[in-house]
């Protein structure tokens, strides 16, 4: 496949192409013009390394992930995020009320609270279990040690542990 | 259970993410440009296109080789300083080998999130001279009581520490636009008129279509003994040894413990498609790091490293220097980088080669081949004297650290303005009867003018705030010997690319009987040259006095006015060392500076530019 014709399906996918990047990074730059500016440095490269995609390789998509990935790296390398790890204690009590009795599966109420984590801490659970990061690997990127990065996903497993068992009893 | 229920949160939350259709579309448009049928003869379209495009190439112009880093390997700590030998014969030694990285070339940085924002051609970018970059050395001197070198104060120095309108009257839509303005004024001292035109330093370049190509960098750090000193006191006041306050607890920190604060905040803004290299200097010089990517060094551990280190030996800069220069040797030539020597140092060699001249062709020889140089200056005794000489070439800047934390924010606001060069070789050619080129104030290069002719070696993008440029403006000082008053401009440059520009313009002069000028632009680049002129006659006379040459009579005064300083009358010799001299202000300045401080007052006020206080203090400090 010559650069041309790559050029004409990556035309084609375009509109699928932006709105699944748009969507990535949106997730994981909370602020909205970075990520934005981000969203558009990704599709610049896209485009200047177009003659690299191979499509036997993989879909368009899997190779702009991979892009988008390495550009949000750059990102938060560039602008050291100023991601806490002290969200936890800001998490919701195990609800109350009707909602409690509402709530009758356990995947229901981790969801429920993990909607609840703020959105910097989305970042951390977007690395950790979209992105497949090790602890090591998102402290590296904001600037924590590797045993602050575990310890707060630690905690986080008890809290919704804790809030389940609540639940139950 | 916790990835897979997230996952399900993850789809819900990024599927209620709404789209911006604007950035979409913009990209889209991006996108069909770049069809490879266009491509292939994109400089033509490019210059059939017109100007806000090919301003966003002329910042990135060339075309991305394919293997673009998207990602990078494992983070290593490649420091590889050991202990540096003591061998008189060996000027310099590098320990470690270079590596290229995985990596073979560059990402493109042209980021166009804003196409809109492009075509409407916000001009949010102006320029600015090289050379000097701030002031700060001449007040730290006053501040602790010493007596500033007269190249602490620079015009070009003194005019980046403040905005200036720049009299352009239509949108720059090239590169580089000059604008021309007028003024006639009276000396304060001697009522005498004077002439001047100013050169406006204008872009058609935005924030938005400027992204600094990637980075090459060498730091090279002077770890000689005089970076020892406390930051506030001069080394050499001591005999070699450190000087302090008789106040122990506020004697402030070793230079040293600057630079690396520096290091540091430079290590902030680079990124990791940027390589770094690290040299050591004291006797002799060391390659520390090697030029590796910083997407794949450790710079934690790199960090950590720089802060360990310890002043020691003498200060052989011309050893740092060729150091640096190796490494990039090693590197080869190449256009998708920018490459860059960062030199923090005193700037007082007394090994190798300490010569101005011999230190100058490093740099030059340098930059002939596209590696340009900035140093950083620490302490107040650094020798602005040195560096402002060896700087005076393509590409060249340097910086004084007032404190940590200012220099941090300095960076913040213009690292990759600083590292930018864009516009070469500026000539600037006067065509009129009756008019001469009398003086030239902010370029580095006032003194290669002529007559008829000025010169400016490099332009750095520099930043714009309600219509103001950062050090915008070049000053001419006109003689008028007949009544003309048409004069034609013919400017001349060269992109990074080595294309030449053309730009002719006509300037009428303005009838007028009393003072009169174009713009406050103008009126501010005045008010700093005099007071600059001012504070370099007084600097070279209480000198003079200090040395016991001769008995303080000013050049200015009444008859003859603010006069423009004489050349370096002092250095004869290629010795840096300095010891301080006591802060003094002899009566017949006293006196000058009373009358001149109400005029600068007044001038304050008409122009209402609060920064100017800063000067003021001064004024009033030394009265």
């Amino acid at each position: 496949m010559d650069l041309a014709e790559k050029h004409r399906l990556f035309e084609r996918a375009y509109p699928e192409l932006f709105a699944f990047v748009y969507r990535f990074v949106c997730y994981r730059i909370p602020s909205r013009p970075d990520a934005e500016d981000v969203v558009s440095d990704v599709f610049v490269a896209a485009i200047a390394t177009l003659d690299a995609f191979d499509p036997e390789r993989g879909t368009f998509s899997q190779w702009i992930t991979g892009i988008a990935r390495n550009k949000i790296r750059m990102h938060w390398r560039q602008h050291k995020p100023t991601l806490t790890l002290d969200t936890i204690e800001e998490l919701p009590e195990a609800t109350e009320g009707a909602g409690v009795q509402d709530v009758v599966e356990e995947h229901l109420l981790i969801e429920r609270v993990m909607k609840e984590v703020p959105a910097e801490g989305k970042v951390l659970l977007a690395m950790r279990y979209i992105d497949d990061m090790t602890h090591e690997d998102i402290a590296g990127v904001i600037e924590k040690s590797p045993a602050a990065v575990r310890q707060w996903f630690s905690r986080l497993h008890r809290a919704l542990r804790i809030r389940f068992t609540e639940t139950e009893t | 259970m916790f990835r897979r229920i997230f996952s399900r949160v993850y789809e819900r939350e990024t599927a209620d993410i709404r789209i911006n259709h604007q950035l979409q579309r913009d990209l889209a448009a991006r996108i069909r440009k770049e069809r490879p049928a266009r491509s292939v003869a994109w400089f033509k379209l490019l210059t059939a296109a017109g100007t806000i495009v090919l301003l966003a190439f002329l910042v990135r112009p060339s075309v991305p080789a394919p293997s673009i880093p998207l990602s990078f390997g494992p983070k290593v700590d490649d420091w590889s300083l050991g202990t540096i030998e003591q061998e008189p014969e060996t000027v310099f030694s590098s320990s470690a080998g270079l590596s290229s990285g995985l990596l073979g070339s560059a990402p493109t940085n042209l980021s166009v999130r804003s196409m809109a924002d492009m075509s409407a051609n916000s001009a949010d970018l102006g320029f600015a001279v090289g050379g000097a970059k701030d002031a700060n050395n001449f007040r730290l001197d006053i501040e602790n009581g010493y007596l500033p070198l007269p190249t602490d104060l620079t015009y070009e120095g003194l005019f980046y520490d403040y905005y200036f309108e720049t009299g352009e009257q239509t949108p720059c839509e090239e590169l580089f636009c000059p604008s021309y303005s007028t003024a006639v004024t009276e000396d304060p001292i001697s009522s005498e008129t004077e002439y001047y035109l100013s050169v406006g330093l204008n872009s058609g370049l935005t924030k938005d279509a400027f992204k600094r190509k990637p980075l090459n960098l060498v730091v090279v750090l002077d770890i000689s003994g005089s970076m020892r000193s406390p930051f506030d006191s001069y080394h050499y006041d001591g005999g070699g040894n450190p000087v302090y306050t008789e106040d122990t607890e506020r004697a402030s920190a070793q230079k040293l413990d600057v630079a690396k604060d520096a290091i540091a905040a430079l290590f902030g803004h680079l990124r990791p498609e940027d390589r770094l290299g690290f040299v050591v200097f004291d006797d002799v010089a060391q390659v520390a790091k090697p030029l590796n990517f910083v997407g794949e060094t450790d710079m934690a551990s790199i960090e950590r490293h720089v802060r360990e280190l310890t002043p020691r030996g003498g200060t052989n800069m011309s050893a740092g220097m060729e150091a640096a220069t190796e490494l990039f040797e090693e590197l080869g030539a190449t256009n998708e980088y920018e490459q860059r020597i960062i030199f923090l140092t005193d700037a007082m060699p007394n090994q190798g080669d300490t010569s101005s001249g011999g230190l100058f062709e490093m740099v030059e020889e340098n930059a002939q081949d596209h590696v340009y140089t900035t140093f950083i200056g620490v302490g107040v005794d650094f020798q602005t004297e040195l560096v402002e000489r060896i700087t005076k070439t393509r590409g060249a800047n340097y910086f004084a650290v007032h404190s940590s934390e200012a220099f941090e924010t300095q960076l913040d606001d213009g690292f990759e303005l600083m590292v930018s060069p864009l516009v070469f070789d500026l000539s600037l050619k006067l065509e009129a009867e009756g008019w001469k080129i009398e003086q030239v104030y902010g370029s580095p290069e006032a003194d290669k003018a002529t007559g008829e002719l000025i010169f400016v070696s490099t332009l750095f993008p520099s930043r714009t705030q309600d219509g103001e440029t950062r050090g915008g403006v070049v000053l001419l000082k006109l003689r008028r010997t007949s009544e003309s008053s048409r004069l034609t401009l013919f400017a001349q440059y060269e992109n990074r690319d080595g294309k030449m520009f053309e730009n002719e313009q006509t300037v009428d002069w303005p009838k007028t009987d009393g003072e009169a000028y174009d713009h406050d632009g103008i009126r501010k680049a005045v008010l700093l040259a005099r007071y600059a002129n001012l504070m370099k006659n007084w600097m070279i006379d209480e000198r003079r006095s200090a040395a016991g040459v001769m008995p303080i009579e000013p050049l200015v005064n009444e008859d003859t006015g603010i006069v423009i300083p004489p050349d370096d009358p002092s250095r004869l010799f290629d010795q840096w060392e300095q010891t301080s001299i006591p802060l003094q202000v002899s009566e017949s300045y006293e006196n000058l500076f009373d009358t001149f401080t109400d005029y600068f007052a007044a001038e304050v006020d008409a122009l209402g530019d609060d920064d100017l206080q800063r000067e003021l203090d001064v004024l009033k400090h030394l009265n």
